[in-house]
């Protein structure tokens, strides 16, 4: 992260989304330099300056707000963040300010429906315009109320995020609250308007999205189909997130405003919106507090004494803003933040101190070695206990929430283990490590605080004293009736299941979750209605093979397994894509590693269509305090290994994650990064015996026998999160893993290209895999061209984009969606620094070329590693044991397709590796 | 006097016939049938005739130096072993009065019932390779152990855990069979045998007690060895993907299911099959020898 003042900055604290692109780091070409100070910078410059005037609303050193316009691109990517940099007279930095612009997304008005009647949620355009923003803190606070330091002379606004430009920026005053009705003023007049929660006219957040709730008691409701019929799920929740009605009111009179919501998954808790009516915050802060209710109620605005709030509404046209906020909890984050790191620091001390093994037999004098630790746990206990007391008065309910029961715990267990604090050593489980430890808990802690969900269904603004209650009240026979009509519905095949290969139409077989299909759907019907896509969704991929034994072939099948492609192509199953027109300008999109387990002979079989990396994750806090950097070389981690053990800290390697059994991922890129390769290139068998590739698996056996790595860790990113493992390979399910449950971690982890062997000249080379999933079209399609044309649609780069994009936004972060076209990539939004970490590593993306008779090369090389391993025989002997027999059955297998016979090679079966892919291709430069 | 034959036996048979054949006759017939041909699961089957047990015999290196030592080895200890740690649990269980005999009975059944759940989720845990594995943990805190053990990849270790690990979980039905029988000896027989100068409980045990449960030791026997010839899960389960390291845990049914679903050779799959029904059927034979009534 280029600027932690961020973090000191912000009081509040964000959540996942918040924070993944609060952490969202830039590259330096989008902060361009102001042009001139004191004027307008033109269009097209990333910054704009103005100074401070005499008579600008700054005067007197009031606070003021900024409004900010934009203008974005097609490659932008939410979230705006600017920043605001103070200057002297003589142009001099003074401090800087950092903000975000929340953005406007307006939602589509007209209604949806997919091809089962189901209404589709709307769609969301950012405008490329976007005026007189008013900016905003992270933790969505009303305004970022803007001070002039002392000496400063005027201020620059930059743009932080790529992608959009500050095309202009006005100071105003302050929004002034809506003043406070007394008794006297309350009378009712005229009619109340309604406000479907779901029909929103804008967005701040494309992640915020219309839901269906299957409950009779919401507007609109159909038990025959999925209507959308509230606001929120679980996705309306992260500080920040807006949402803009708009309603009119015919009479002049003051109003009141009813929600009809629920509050799901807290316990005696309450969430907080602002409120803004016509951009005016409704009381002197704006938040509102919003108490939770499990089942749908209504219940109208409060004020902070329990009061209905009313406004004095002129007849017209009115908007209503609610924004996620945090500022109520700003000081318990601050206090949970606080003990959270230093728990952890605590226990890393620790584990310098004991070592790797706790020794329960040994008995420590902690006072010896870390005098004032016992101090320091009970100020850490009184500190959670004061969050404490601030969280039951911010959250104003009677009982105890879930939250003020973890604090409560955790400052309880603190104060215990102060007093027993000679225990401390084996006690670490208590202190930092694992979900039941105090760090556990406050982690935890900190993600429920985060969440401030609610699902809205209808806002009613009413006259005051008009009885606003749900339109719909169902009483319990309704209920009951719509139960029973729902329970024999639920014998009529599921939607997406129904697998038809016989109509006309063009049809698709998804291996994915069915809200992915849903979204291809719909995607094909927008984009491409002309080739009638019909997405079915298979739960399992063996379901192909049957499919296939049966007769029954789709056209088109999406999500494989990239080692699946090869053997339904072995048997005639799949189309040779090569021959089609514009391959190898999509196949130029990819990287030409990917490609190799799809092809067979000369045919490329599929296209892949997401894609997976190992990189190194590294965790920048704990390797910073050793002094150490990330290693580069696998000699560089080797050297790091001392100094880690001397901390009672560890390295970790896939090879050590899952089961027995080695699979390429794990062992073949010692193979590759050291120089050798997998097969003979005549493809008379495995080329594993070469010295090449000799040397990459003993390197591989030595890293446990020699320097001892942990042999099995099942769950590595939890061990990187409590920081006993600060450096191992990872993929994208660590990746998300991280992003995902450890929102706490933000900034204090990064990635780098994994570790590699340098060459005789001095490249290391990084060679990996990075399977993900693949694309293929059926020899038995009936529509062969059709089929071609969706694979070229789907795949190309904006389609991909705008499906990343969209998966992300609609089902949120751990849907994370990684496309093998790199076109789309580039527009994924995750943090610069990891997308050029990831692109890096896919420079040197390799794939294992598939022969009959692959799998008994990956067997061979995990049974090679095992003996190494285990039973200490000889490297050459185990390579060569394993060449052996990989050998036989390759040759066995190729007598089988006739390319083989009595055990010798008949004709040369040609194996694509990375240095002939792209003749292959066609790409090739 | 020859009886008249009586159309309704046919009709009475009828059910019977119809489902064994649907669901035991046709299967194993098409599997024996499909053992003869080259069959990959896409294209149509070739005949090929013995060519696959040939293969299996004289080529298939890891069937004849692992996979079938591995079984017999598995079935004699495993197999065997739960068989008579079956009786002598049941006729221990015998002995304690009614109450806590059920509960403990049932305790002893439980594991059969939960099976593959408890097997990959329990043991392991327990078994495994950091230092958070109950048993590494245990033999690191005992000081027994410097570094975890790697159970469950070691191919050392795996064959033992996986017969320890069968054990523990065979107690089924073959156990609840044995408890009853043993419950059922007629006690005159234990009073005439004590008249007869029976002297201790072990003569008791082997004169009046087993002789008298033939049928129940039988039918423990049979269950014993088609389970123990069957069982193949285990090791893929506890190693967590077929092949096992170095085919340290492959048995006949890992065998049939890595040629049939991981190399596409439904063919050959289907002779490894037939070999494995072959190899029941003959252990099935001595059981019957041992225990058949000769009456029957």
């Amino acid at each position: 992260m280029r600027n932690p003042n961020l973090f000191k900055v912000v009081a509040g604290v964000l959540g996942a989304l918040a924070l993944l692109f609060g952490i969202f780091v830039l590259p330096a070409t989008c902060r361009l330099q102001a042009s001139a100070l004191s004027a307008w910078s033109p269009p097209g410059v990333g910054s704009v300056a103005a100074s401070l005037a005499p008579a600008s609303p700054t005067e007197g050193g009031q606070p003021f707000r900024l409004a900010v316009d934009l203008e974005l691109d097609a490659n932008f990517a939410p979230p705006a963040l600017v920043s605001i940099v103070w200057l002297d007279a003589t142009g001099k930095v003074l401090s800087e300010l950092r903000g975000r612009v929340p953005l406007e997304f307006v939602l589509d008005s007209d209604p949806r429906t997919d091809r089962f009647g189901n209404d589709l949620r709307a769609r969301r355009h950012p405008a490329a315009t976007q005026t007189a923003r008013q900016l905003r803190l992270n933790d969505g606070t009303l305004d970022l109320l803007l001070s002039a330091p002392a000496g400063a002379k005027s201020y620059r606004v930059e743009a932080l995020s790529s992608g959009m430009v500050v095309t202009g920026s006005v100071p105003q005053p302050a929004a002034q609250p809506w003043p406070r009705l007394s008794a006297g003023e309350r009378h009712a007049e005229g009619s109340p308007s309604y406000l479907e929660g779901e029909r929103a006219l804008a967005t701040s957040d494309l992640a915020v999205a219309s839901e269906t709730f299957r409950d009779p008691e919401l507007s609109p409701y159909d038990t025959d189909h999925l209507l959308l019929n509230a606001v929120g799920g679980r996705e309306w929740k992260t500080a920040g997130q807006s949402l803009t009605w708009q309603f009119t009111t015919a009479v002049a009179g003051p109003q009141e405003i009813w929600l009809h919501s629920r509050i799901t998954g807290k316990v005696n808790g309450a969430s907080f919106r602002l409120a803004r009516l016509d951009g005016r915050p409704v009381t002197t802060d704006g938040v509102v507090r919003l108490p939770a209710v499990p089942s749908w109620t209504s219940a109208p605005l409060l004020d902070s004494t329990g009061q209905p709030l009313a406004f004095e509404l002129e007849p017209g046209t009115h908007t209503l803003e609610l924004t996620v906020t945090l500022a109520p909890l700003a000081g318990v984050l601050a206090k949970v933040d606080t003990v959270l790191a230093t728990t952890r620091d605590l226990g890393l001390q620790l584990r310098a101190l004991t070592g790797d093994t706790q020794d329960q037999l040994r008995d420590w004098k902690l006072d010896d070695y870390l005098p004032g630790a016992g101090e320091l746990l009970v100020a850490w206990a009184d500190e959670l206990q004061a969050a404490g007391k601030e969280l039951s008065a911010a959250v104003g309910t009677a009982g105890e929430t879930r939250e003020g029961v973890n604090l409560r715990i955790a400052s309880d267990r603190l104060r215990q283990l102060a007093l027993e604090r000679d225990q401390l050593p084996y006690r670490r489980s208590w202190l930092s490590e694992g979900s039941g430890s105090v760090s556990g808990m406050l982690a935890a802690t900190r993600a429920l605080l985060e969440d401030q969900a609610l699902d809205l269904d209808l806002i009613t603004v009413a006259p005051v004293g008009y009885l606003a209650n749900s339109p719909r009240s169902v009483n319990w026979l309704e209920r009951w009736s719509d139960g029973v009509r729902r329970f024999w519905l639920s014998f009529a095949p599921a939607e997406y299941n129904r697998r038809d290969t016989a109509s006309a139409a063009l049809s698709v077989w998804v291996n994915r979750p069915r809200a992915q299909a849903e979204l291809i759907q719909q995607m094909a019907d927008e984009e491409v209605p002309e080739l009638g896509v019909r997405i079915s969704l298979i739960p399992d991929e063996g379901k192909i093979i049957l499919a296939n034994a049966a007769g029954r072939v789709p056209d088109v099948g999406l999500g494989l397994s990239n080692w699946l492609p090869f053997e339904l192509a072995l048997r005639g199953a799949l189309t040779d894509l090569r021959g089609k027109p514009g391959f190898s300008k999509l196949a130029s999109e990819f990287m030409p590693g990917s490609f190799l387990p799809l092809v067979l002979r000369e045919g490329v079989y599929a296209f892949p269509e997401t894609q997976d990396f190992w990189l190194t994750f590294y965790r920048k806090d704990i390797l910073g305090k050793l002094g150490v950097h990330p290693p580069d070389t696998w000699k560089d981690l080797v050297n790091l290994v001392p100094t880690l053990r001397r901390n009672g800290l560890q390295v970790y390697l896939p090879i050590a994650g899952g089961a027995g059994f080695k699979s390429f991922p794990q062992t073949l890129p010692f193979v590759n990064q050291a120089g050798g390769r997998l097969y003979k290139p005549d493809g008379s068998g495995t080329d594993l015996g070469s010295e090449e590739a000799l040397a990459g698996l003993r390197f591989l056996a030595e890293m446990f026998t020699l320097y001892s790595l942990p042999m099995q860790v099942p769950v590595f990113f939890e061990h990187f999160k409590d920081g006993s493992i600060p450096l191992g390979i990872g993929n994208a399910t660590s990746y998300v893993q991280l992003l995902w449950s450890a929102p706490e971690l933000n900034g204090s982890w990064d990635l780098a290209p994994q570790p590699g062997i340098a060459d005789a000249s001095g490249n290391v080379q990084r060679w990996a895999p990075g399977s993900g999933a693949t694309a293929v079209i059926f020899s038995g399609s009936k529509h062969p061209d059709a089929a071609w044309k969706f694979l070229q649609w789907w795949l190309s780069g904006d389609t991909q984009a705008r499906y990343s994009q969209r998966v992300l936004s609609t089902y949120g972060l751990s849907n994370l969606w990684f496309p093998a076209n790199l076109k789309a990539f580039e527009k994924t939004p995750i943090p610069a620094s990891h997308k050029a970490a990831i692109l890096a590593q896919w420079k040197w993306l390799r794939e294992a070329p598939k022969m009959p008779g692959t799998y008994m090369v990956e067997r061979q090389m995990s049974d090679a590693w095992n003996k190494m391993v285990f039973n200490g025989t000889n490297p050459r002997e185990a390579v060569d044991q394993a060449a052996l027999a990989a050998d036989r059955e390759i040759l066995r297998k190729l007598a089988e397709f006739g390319y083989a016979a009595d055990g010798k090679l008949t004709k040369p079966w040609p194996v694509p590796d990375i240095d002939t892919i792209q003749t292959l291709l066609g790409t090739s430069p | 006097m020859k009886k008249k034959f009586d159309p309704t036996v046919l009709v009475l048979l009828a059910p019977y016939w119809l489902l064994f054949a649907i669901f035991i006759l046709i299967p194993t017939l098409a599997a024996i049938a499909l053992s003869f041909t080259w069959f990959n699961t896409l294209q149509p089957p070739r005949f090929i005739g013995l060519d696959n047990y040939v293969r299996l015999f004289t080529q298939d290196e890891t069937f004849m130096k692992n996979v079938l030592p591995n079984t017999l080895q598995f079935a004699i200890v495993a197999g065997l072993g739960g068989y008579l740690l079956s009786f002598v649990l049941a006729w221990a269980l015998a002995q304690v009065p009614r109450l806590p005999r059920t509960i403990l009975s049932l305790f002893i059944y439980a594991p059969s019932l939960t099976g593959g759940v408890i097997i990959s989720v329990v043991w392991s845990i327990v078994f495994s390779g950091d230092q958070v594995g109950y048993l590494n943990s245990l033999l690191l805190n005992a000081g027994l152990l410097r570094e975890p053990v790697q159970f469950l990849t070691n191919p050392l270790f795996l064959m033992p855990i996986m017969m320890v690990v069968t054990i523990w979980g065979s107690m089924g039905v073959g156990f609840l069979a044995m408890l009853a029988g043993v419950l059922n000896v007629d006690p005159q027989l234990y009073e005439a045998g004590a008249l007869d100068g029976i002297k201790n409980r072990f003569q008791e045990t082997v004169y009046i007690t087993l002789p008298s449960m033939q049928p129940q030791m039988l039918f423990g026997a049979v269950m014993a060895v088609v389970g123990t010839f069957q069982a193949g899960a285990i090791g893929v389960q506890l190693s967590g993907q077929n092949p096992t390291p170095q085919n340290a845990g492959q048995l006949i049914v890992n065998h049939i299911e890595d040629y049939g679903f991981f190399r596409y050779e439904m063919g050959y799959a289907a002779a490894v099959s037939v070999v494995l029904l072959g190899l029941v059927w003959i252990v099935a034979r001595l059981a019957w020898k041992t225990f058949g009534n000769k009456e029957d």
